[in-house]
């Protein structure tokens, strides 16, 4: 039985206090631990989204920059068809392919890509209780381009990520098919897939997702003869030599060919560079919050420890005074200052280690929550990326989320500080106690 | 010629209560010889317990000088009235005053934490004080699970922990019925001739001090009067 047992038998002696002073420093130690791990992930995500977005954004430059020399060629716009009842199509108005050559013939022309494309499906029809609608259950859209892996490599005009491998040039009866036509007629690398009567090899499958899901890319040529539009292109695209001859072979087309439909990429130029400086002002932002919410959590922090601290110094005040008597029996026994003040200082700090123990459960457990509740600005600054995430380009913001989890160091930290926070608050009542005189502290009663 | 343990000389204290100075104790003058056992009467405020709380070392006396053992205690540092308090006297208190979070038997070893004694040697002459007071088996009660007596007694033991010179007991026997008030005086009386322990005791019951070898009366703070008793309890003992 010693100073440890003592004090052990006290601290079970008054639970209820106890707890009590557990729960508040519990609670304390929790913010302390919770509210930097709540910035720290805060900043992680700011962070996260800043790479991310900055290489989205690099990418969209870059695929800009790429077309920037491309004008597009077409004769309208396409329109759905419902006079068959079982293929339904784009009916897009075609283009005579003789023109390739005259354009290609044209000053400042690089290179000129023409394409060919036609969707096909069934016309359903769904009945419900109330109503009667048909749609379109596109099974595959043919795609018809030239197979010329030089003007792959400098146009993109398959998609990258394949399984298998892209056709040859003039590879006449091969097609790279999307993951939907692959799913949908369960055809992979080397089957062979019927299209409108031709049986084609399979060489590739995209695994890209979007409309390239439903493309078949074939050769030109066998599209023209599966569509019954030989000499017919559906759309021609441009690529001038540099940047200083868009606008001139732009309005060559325009004038040599009023009836077509010419288009640059200038304005999607426009746009990115706006998105850019969105971005850059909500960033700014981003930080300059971030600097306030630290101050606030810092006043926070502060706030809840030094109450705790407070409400320690008070329990302990009472407890000293509600002893006294005791106090006065182990002087009269022969026990020193020194052992008296160590009596209660221990209890002290034995109670705030259990309080540390807990804010370190609830801390460790509980700060994604307990984070936002004490500092809501950080849930709002997570909001800005949510609501830039409902824009277009920046879809990715909403697969991220706070995920505040204190590392060990910061958990110690937090332990060590109750103790000490503990150790202090009850160093002033366990001072008082052993300056109590004997003779004053066996008559208290 | 007997040897003496305790001598005060002109003991004087003034209590200020309420910008009031009330004397407590008035120029007494006080010689105890070792293995006496004396009782010290007088009316409620009288100077009883003011008496033993200077003569214990818990106190201090406005005037006049305490010599406990040969050594002068009226003028030394808290340090070492800490160590005269825990070697050289037993306090038995009228309310007992065990600590009540801790069994009988920790009771007696809290006095000898810290001198040295090891956990064994402290938990063995523990075990063996409280035989002496006739509480074996009750080691481990807890002091709201013993009588008003057992639990004087675990005090007495207690008080004996270090082997003092001197025993003070205050009132030992004020919250006791009469039987049980018999046997704790029988008690001391028996320590007081076995062990020769000298024992001071404050009491107001005037058939325990009549069991004591001398009875001092107080009055006012002053000494009024000795009264030799001769050997009344020790035969009563020897029967």
């Amino acid at each position: 039985m010693g100073a440890f047992t003592r004090a052990f038998r006290n601290i079970s002696r008054r639970k209820v206090r106890v707890l009590l002073v557990v729960i508040a420093l519990g609670f304390s130690i929790a913010v302390f631990i919770s509210v930097p791990a709540g910035i720290k992930a805060n900043q992680d995500i700011t962070q996260a989204m800043t790479e991310k977005y900055q290489e989205n954004l690099a990418r969209l430059m870059e695929q800009i920059n790429r077309t920037a020399l491309q004008i597009y060629v077409t004769a309208g716009m396409p329109s759905i068809s419902s006079n068959q009842q079982t293929y339904q199509t784009f009916q897009i108005p075609l283009i005579d392919e003789s023109i390739v050559d005259e354009i290609r013939a044209l000053d400042g022309v690089q290179d000129v890509v023409p394409f060919l494309m036609k969707a096909f499906g069934e016309k359903k029809t769904e009945q419900t209780a109330t109503s009667i609608y048909t749609y379109m259950d596109i099974y595959y859209i043919i795609l018809g381009v030239p197979f010329n892996s030089t003007l792959d490599d400098l146009y993109f005009i398959f998609p990258c990520d394949i399984e298998g491998r892209k056709p040859y040039d003039g590879e006449s009866d091969a097609v790279l098919i999307g993951l939907n036509v692959s799913r949908r007629f369960n055809v992979g690398v080397g089957d062979t897939l019927d299209i409108n009567g031709t049986d084609f090899r399979v060489v590739g499958v995209s695994r890209s997702s979007g409309l390239e899901e439903m493309m078949v890319y074939m050769d030109l040529r066998e599209a023209q003869k599966i569509l019954n539009a030989e000499g017919k292109v559906e759309q021609i695209m441009v690529v001038a030599k540099d940047l200083s001859y868009v606008d001139k072979v732009a309005n060559e087309l325009k004038a040599k060919y009023p009836y077509l439909d010419v288009s640059t990429y200038r304005e999607q130029r426009h746009t990115a560079e706006s998105m850019q400086q969105q971005y850059e002002d909500m960033l700014q932002k981003l930080a300059a919050n971030l600097g306030q919410i630290k101050g606030t959590a810092k006043q926070v922090t502060l706030i809840s420890l030094v109450a705790t601290g407070s409400m320690v110094l008070f329990t302990m005040l009472y407890t000293v005074r509600e002893r006294t008597k005791e106090i006065g029996i182990m002087k009269a026994l022969g026990f020193t200052n020194w052992n008296i003040m160590t009596q209660f200082v221990l209890e002290g700090a034995i109670i705030s280690l259990m309080g540390g123990i807990a804010g370190a459960a609830i801390g460790s457990v509980g700060a994604p929550m307990l984070a936002t509740l004490v500092l809501p600005q950080l849930r709002s600054n997570l909001g800005m990326w949510s609501s830039h995430g409902g824009h277009s380009s920046a879809p990715w913001a909403s697969e991220l989320s706070v995920v505040a989890s204190p590392d060990m160091q910061l958990i110690l930290v937090g332990i060590g500080i109750a103790v000490l926070l503990g150790a202090l608050g009850s160093l002033y009542p366990a001072w008082r106690a052993s300056r109590i005189r004997p003779v004053e502290a066996l008559r208290h009663e | 010629m007997s040897e003496l343990i305790l001598k005060a000389e002109q003991l004087e204290k003034v209590y200020k209560i309420g910008g009031r100075r009330v004397l407590a104790l008035s120029g007494l003058n006080l010689q105890v010889e070792r293995g006496e056992f004396i009782s010290v009467m007088g009316p409620s405020g009288s100077g009883k317990t003011t008496l033993l709380n200077i003569l214990g070392c818990l106190d201090k006396p406005t005037r006049g000088k305490v010599i406990l053992d040969g050594v002068d205690v009226t003028n030394l540092p808290e340090k070492s009235l800490y160590e005269i308090r825990r070697y050289k006297i037993g306090f038995v208190f009228q309310t007992f005053n065990l600590l009540p979070y801790l069994t009988a038997i920790e009771n007696v070893e809290l006095p000898m934490e810290g001198t040295g004694k090891s956990k064994d040697e402290r938990r063995k002459r523990a075990h063996e004080l409280l035989k002496m007071v006739g509480l074996s088996g009750r080691e481990e009660h807890m002091p709201h699970q013993l009588s008003a007596g057992e639990q004087q007694r675990v005090a007495i033991a207690r008080a004996l922990a270090n082997n003092p010179a001197i025993i003070l007991a205050d009132e030992p026997t004020g919250n006791l019925d009469s039987k049980n008030s018999y046997q704790i005086v029988r008690l001391l009386g028996k320590l007081n001739i076995d062990q020769g322990t000298t024992i001071i005791m404050a009491t107001h019951d005037r058939r325990m001090a009549s069991l004591t070898d001398k009875i001092l009366f107080l009055r006012d703070g002053r000494l009024l009067k000795k009264v030799k008793k001769g050997t009344h309890l020790a035969e009563k003992l020897k029967k």
